[in-house]
């Protein structure tokens, strides 16, 4: 059985966020406009945070990647009540956008928030942006930029998501498919991995399959001392932080 | 005892009527803009999901079983004093109810893709919302049969066996909508054992409550007398109603200060925070201390009574609201013991926004037109 998993090291992690960044582009996830960010409805499948310990001057802090956790006992599957919420073969967490009703029962069962709703359709919010964006440049009689006369780029692998359904981080199961029919080998160091672990700069994520004795999250886990996030929560996450 | 319809022929009836269609049309309206924009204008986030029409939909549920569950007083009990009011209940069980799911669908994302709750449902029976779609449909089922048992005069037997298996099926209804909640360990403030009994005294609450307020204002529009005695009876189960509530809400609330799952940091918010006033003064103070003070210490007539209801009503609604807003407002923490910095840390204030509140107004408006409907076309009301 092959069953993935994530290993983050926070002794490598810069902070950089790529990886957040390389997650919005690889799966097309919604751009947040600053009323956006005002209102809490930021659409991050993966995002950097800083957790801490302490009051000044006895602070610890550190800089944490958070994406999906993928849990062995995800609650946001155990709630959803149309099954569009699944756990496929593969230990993977996924969402069917087709069968999403939108009663974000998940969202409030995810202890931590790795789930987001489309308040509005994605691909149609920004086209329209760009029209009215390129519409000023041409009141103004100037040349209209080519990035606004295309739509918004949109990764033809992902399905696009509507308005009133929630989406969530997918371990770019794309790629991996992608990667099974072409016969190339999955998993850290060497071979298809999601786009935040290829992305990172400093090597901070390790993608692989953790029921493989000789896969590199496997002996990372052996090798380290590592914690899962709220694992008393019974969750049992498949992405492991070592630091 | 017998029972009439209204004329409803009376140039009040219609303005009424009229009124309650003016709020169906502005439901509507942003019920549709809903369908049409996704939920934009709402004032929902992704650390609060849920927002009032979440806390509208668990106070009408909590008042239709109450009302449910007041009704077998006569029909299973046999307590004729509370005849006049027990057909009625029924009918407004069965409407408070339809209201509820109709502000369920109001709050869905995709709310033309809600028959996939039937066709889906029972694929994952681990879902407390799937069960309690099927709850649901049978409660309103059986109420409907209940009810029309209770026309046959040849059928007072069934009428007993259906009024008390009604009575459980609603409790099963109301502790279904706790498990709701209770279930969710991501919550602090959620996550109780509890929160199912909780709900259940609440519904009594409520239900009672709104019942003496409807039936009070109806007798009083259609030129019926009112029994001082009935309502004083109904004063009675309320106040014991609102001790119990009040006792469940001070245990839970020990358990969660003696030292919490979450680091207590919901606990603290729902106390200290900026939704404090609504727990302290609005439910505690308000909506719990004052009734059982009118109801205890004043003395005893109709409108007492009718004021205490209205601030129970108002306090058993404050009770949903801070539970379902600061009980989701607070990040969780991700490592144990480690708090989140800056900007994701913060807790996320939910602010009502105006279409919510308009899908909630079509719902009351939609529920009162029924109720007037029920009463001119069904012989509900006793005739005196």
């Amino acid at each position: 059985m092959v069953r993935y998993g994530m290993v983050i090291d926070l002794d490598r992690c810069v902070g950089c966020a790529a990886c957040a960044v390389a997650c919005k582009a690889e799966n097309s996830v919604t751009a947040s406009t600053p009323e956006d960010y005002k209102k809490r409805r930021l659409m991050e499948w993966n995002r950097v945070v800083t957790v801490f310990k302490g009051k000044y001057p006895n602070v610890s802090a550190s800089i944490m990647p958070l994406i999906c956790n993928h849990c062995e006992h995800p609650p946001c599957v155990k709630v959803c009540p149309v099954d569009a919420t699944y756990k496929n073969e593969e230990g993977i967490v996924l969402q069917r956008y087709e069968r999403c009703i939108g009663c974000k029962y998940c969202m409030v069962a995810c202890p931590y928030q790795q789930r987001f709703f489309n308040f509005y359709d994605q691909v149609e919010k920004n086209k329209e942006e760009h029209r009215m964006e390129a519409e000023k440049y041409k009141k103004e009689n100037r040349e209209v930029p080519v990035t606004l006369l295309e739509i918004p780029y949109h990764n033809p692998d992902v399905p696009p998501r509507i308005a009133g359904i929630v989406e969530k981080c997918t371990f770019c199961r794309h790629r991996l498919d992608k990667a099974k029919a072409e016969g190339k080998k999955i998993g850290s160091p060497d071979g298809v991995e999601p786009a935040c672990t290829q992305a990172c700069p400093a090597g901070t994520r390790t993608f692989g399959d953790l029921d493989d004795p000789d896969s590199e999250v496997s002996k990372l886990l052996r090798s380290r001392r590592n914690y899962q996030l709220r694992a008393d929560l019974g969750t049992e996450p498949q992405v492991y932080y070592l630091d | 005892m017998e029972y009439t319809k209204i004329e409803g022929k009376s140039i009040g009836f219609y303005g009424i009527i009229a009124l309650f269609g003016i709020l169906i049309a502005v439901g509507l309206y942003e019920f549709i803009q809903g369908m049409r924009f996704g939920q934009e204008d709402y004032g929902t986030s992704n650390i609060v999901p849920w927002g009032l029409p979440i806390t509208a939909v668990i106070f009408l549920i909590g008042a239709s079983a109450g009302a449910l569950m007041l009704s077998s007083l006569t029909y299973v009990f046999g307590k004729e004093e509370y005849k006049p009011v027990s057909r009625i209940s029924i009918f407004l069980a069965i409407l408070l109810l339809i209201g509820a799911l109709s502000t369920i669908e109001g709050e869905l994302g995709r709310p033309e893709r809600f028959m996939n709750l039937m066709i889906y449902g029972p694929q994952n029976l681990t879902s407390m919302f799937a069960v309690n779609t099927f709850l649901y449909g049978g409660y309103i089922l059986l109420s409907i049969v209940y009810l029309w048992t209770t026309f046959r005069a040849d059928l007072l037997k069934v009428t007993k066996i259906l009024g008390a298996a009604a009575a459980a099926l609603a409790i099963f209804v109301h502790a279904g909508t706790g498990s709701i909640f209770g279930f969710i360990v991501a919550k602090e403030l959620w996550f109780s054992p509890l929160l199912p009994v909780l709900f259940i005294v609440a519904a009594l609450t409520s239900g009672v409550a709104l019942l003496i307020l409807i039936l009070t204002a109806t007798f009083k529009f259609t030129g019926r007398s009112m029994d001082k005695n009935l309502v004083v009876g109904l004063g009675k189960y309320l106040s014991a109603f609102l001790l119990l509530q009040l006792f469940l809400v001070f245990i839970e609330n020990m358990v969660r200060t003696y030292g919490g799952v979450g680091g207590g940091e919901m606990t603290r918010f729902l106390f200290s925070g900026p939704y404090s006033f609504v727990f302290w003064g609005i439910q505690i103070f308000l909506g719990t201390l004052v009734p059982i003070g009118i109801l205890m210490l004043a003395r005893k007539t109709i409108v007492t009574v009718q004021v205490a209801s209205l601030l129970a009503v108002i306090g058993v609604f404050a009770e949903r609201f801070s539970l379902v807003i600061p009980g989701q407002s607070v990040p969780p923490q991700q490592v144990v013991g480690r708090a989140l910095m800056g900007f994701y840390g913060e807790p996320a204030i939910y602010s009502i926004s105006g279409a919510e509140f308009a899908i909630i107004l079509g719902v009351i408006g939609a529920i009162g037109v029924l109720y007037l409907a029920g009463l001119r076309m069904i012989k509900l009301l006793p005739s005196r």
